[in-house]
């Protein structure tokens, strides 16, 4: 170094070859930030469209499904986007289920009669959630009309899927992304609360995702036995019936393996 | 003549012996700072604007997460490259004098990314959210699924015992060794936010651009540190010196000591800075009290040894910091016979006062 | 593993809330006897230092301790 230019920060002056020398510096290392910034934000993958209406409360009348989860088939709302039913879910990282029984605790049975909730609104993708913000107060009324039980056929139906479980709640519109590896502790921390298991599949004929709930046989809650494998690409085999719009696919926890794919 | 001062040396406001300031800001840390958020909030402003150009549908918390998470991540690179560039270029010095401004500021910005993430993806569940950190996802097996957030845990833990002790009144109070290994450690956060976003980010965002950018960042910086390494090592080996009578070693001749600069050499051990101040020759320990700087590399001003790190001063006759300062260096007795340089390599006692030798005139 | 994490935790925050009782009784007291270079320091400093004197306040118990020796 040429010791006339040395320099301490303490002192007053700045040598001019010193302060140039930084002033070039500095706008090197700022243009090349600043094209970082802008390659990483290009390659970033898309987000979907999904959306949460955070903030806004909407009335849903419906008839109250309890089972495998809780859902309304849609009579009277007015939804942006045409679905037969909403999926209920909680607030934060929780499903809806006991809320539900907290309400019915106060409103007697409510499953197959026609029911008000409001809520926050999300969907996505064809498929609609509410999420009871107001938890035990999300009730709004009973109309008195009922419905008969839903019938399942569930003959000649056993099939194969790979895919990954997300919870739809974050997925259909609250996260961004809602999925994968970065997603997963959330996914996970969701079904752990009671969130509906959702197994989205790949249809590649389509180029469309596939959705399935999933429950164990005859509806009973597996989601602990899911933690595992949140997030990841996994196979099931079960049994698949519909549900309104949904479809439904019963599995045996125990028989699940894992998938070597990345999380497309 | 005590100039070290004005106090402004103090990075922090170390003042060993004088009274603490929270920062004491001079001219040089005030541009620093500007310039430094002025990066800052410029990095933020083109990663949103071009996120809202690009991608309008992010929401605003995936927004925050990245922008603090690149934003830290690159400060981080900035850094750790600072150290080697310093020792390899000496205009690169201005930088390293209050980097500790930037290290509290990367903190800062990584808290914000720690803090948003913690709520976005493990608060309003079943349980505590910091306790979800560790057991929501416990597949250690396969690294593709590895739970990265807790690698990022531990670094933001690190980064903030680092950003917590950053005053020089921790230097003094924990010790010098000890706080200088506990910043040592930021290799160790470094490490594990490296294995960090190669766990987590890019296991969603895997596009090729992605992990060449990673690699070339890790290389930059493992890069640096080698080739100043190397250079030092080159260096050191390169001297020999072969002890002559009354244990006194010939070290070079008188004009290949710049005025007012020093020379350095590494002799059974002993790390030593020869100045030339003066007409006068002296010779101190080459290591600084303050952070292990460089002594040698430094210059005198104002009659004082000013090591080139953060502007420490000593009396090259006596390795003492002018008062009120305590700091203290060995010295060793130097000999100056016809145009050679003789050094005596056993160190006396810190802050002994050696005789100059006087510079013969020819 | 997830109640091995809670009392951990449990620990850190008693750690940390011990840490502040003491902070707030040293900076009064002790902290000009350990390093005298606090003497008449601004809050600002002392604000600075805190978060640092939240985890290794034992060290300064034991400064403190041995000064009244």
């Amino acid at each position: 170094m040429s010791k006339k230019d040395f320099y301490i920060g303490w002192q007053d002056e700045m040598p001019e070859s010193t302060a140039k020398f930084l002033k070039k510096l500095v706008t090197i290392v700022g243009v090349l930030v600043v094209g970082l910034v802008i390659v990483i934000v290009t390659f970033q993958r898309s987000f979907n469209d999904h959306v949460f209406e955070f903030g806004s409360q909407t009335e849903v009348t419906g008839v109250y499904i309890a089972e495998p989860y809780p859902m309304l088939q849609i009579t009277h709302a007015n939804l942006a986007i045409d679905a037969e039913s909403v999926l209920l879910v909680g607030f934060g990282k929780f499903g809806a289920s006991e809320i539900m029984n907290e309400i019915e605790a106060e409103n007697g049975i409510l499953d197959l009669q026609e029911i008000t909730l409001k809520g926050t609104l999300i969907y996505g993708d064809g498929v609609a959630l509410l999420e009871l913000t107001d938890q035990g107060d999300s009730f709004v009324r009973k109309s008195g009309n009922f419905r008969q039980p839903l019938v399942h056929d569930k003959s000649n139906s056993r099939i194969s899927l790979t895919g990954e479980i997300l919870d739809p709640k974050c997925y259909f519109g609250v996260m961004k992304p809602g999925e994968g590896k970065i997603h997963k502790s959330c996914a996970i921390r969701c079904l752990s609360g009671g969130m509906p298991p959702v197994l989205r599949v790949w249809d590649s004929s389509s180029n469309t995702y596939n959705y399935y709930l999933l429950s164990g046989k005859n509806g009973v809650e597996i989601n602990s036995e899911l933690l595992p494998f949140v997030g990841e690409m996994i196979t099931f085999e079960g049994v698949v019936y519909t549900q309104l719009n949904w479809n439904v696919l019963e599995i045996d926890p125990k028989k699940i393996t894992r998938t070597l794919a990345n999380n497309e | 003549m005590l100039k070290f001062a004005d106090y402004g040396i103090f990075s922090g406001g170390d003042l060993m012996g004088v009274k603490y300031e929270a920062v004491l800001w001079n001219r040089q840390k005030k541009s620093y700072d500007i310039i430094l958020w002025g990066m800052i909030v410029g990095i933020l402003l083109v990663f949103v604007v071009s996120q809202f150009l690009m991608h309008p549908l992010i929401t605003l918390e995936t927004l925050i997460i990245r922008a603090t998470a690149l934003t830290a991540f690159v400060l981080l690179h900035l850094i750790l490259m600072i150290g080697p560039l310093a020792r390899l270029d000496h205009r690169f010095l201005p930088l390293l004098y209050n980097r500790r401004h930037l290290g509290v500021s990367m903190f800062l910005i990584a808290l914000v990314h720690g803090a948003f993430s913690i709520i976005q993806f493990h608060a309003l569940g079943d349980v505590n959210p910091i306790v979800s950190v560790f057991t929501s996802n416990q597949n250690y097996q396969a690294i593709s699924e590895f739970p990265f957030q807790i690698l990022g845990f531990f670094a933001l833990i690190i980064l903030f015992l680092m950003a917590a002790t950053s005053h020089d009144f921790w230097l003094k109070n924990l010790s010098p060794k000890i706080w200088k290994t506990l910043h040592i450690s930021v290799y160790l956060a470094y490490a594990l936010l490296i294995a960090h976003v190669a766990t987590g980010a890019l296991q969603y965002e895997n596009h090729p651009a992605y992990w060449a950018i990673l690699i070339l960042g890790f290389a930059s910086v493992t890069g640096l540190h080698f080739t100043a390494g190397f250079n030092d090592y080159k260096r050191l080996t390169k001297e020999k010196y072969a002890a002559l009578e009354d244990g006194f070693v010939e070290v070079c001749t008188i004009n290949e000591i710049q005025d007012d600069c020093a020379k350095t050499v590494f002799i059974n051990g002993e790390n030593i800075a020869i100045f030339k101040y003066d007409g006068n020759v002296s010779a101190v320990h080459n290591v600084c009290k303050h952070q292990m700087g460089p002594l040698g590399e430094g210059k005198i001003v104002d009659g004082c040894i000013t090591c080139p790190w953060h502007g420490y001063q000593y009396l090259p006759q006596n390795g003492q910091a002018p008062a009120p300062f305590t700091e203290t260096l060995h010295t060793y007795i130097v000999k100056v016979i016809g145009s050679k340089v003789w050094v005596h390599p056993t160190p006396k006692p810190e802050g002994t006062f050696i005789e100059p030798a006087k510079v013969e005139q020819t | 593993m997830e109640r091995l994490i809670s009392s951990l935790l449990q620990f850190v925050l008693v750690y940390l809330i011990l840490g502040l009782v003491f902070t707030i009784a040293f900076m009064s007291k002790g902290l000009t006897v350990v390093d005298e270079g606090t003497k008449e320091t601004s809050w600002k400093f002392k604000l600075l230092i805190l978060p640092g004197m939240l985890v290794f306040w034992p060290l300064f118990a034991l400064k403190w301790k041995r000064s009244l020796k």
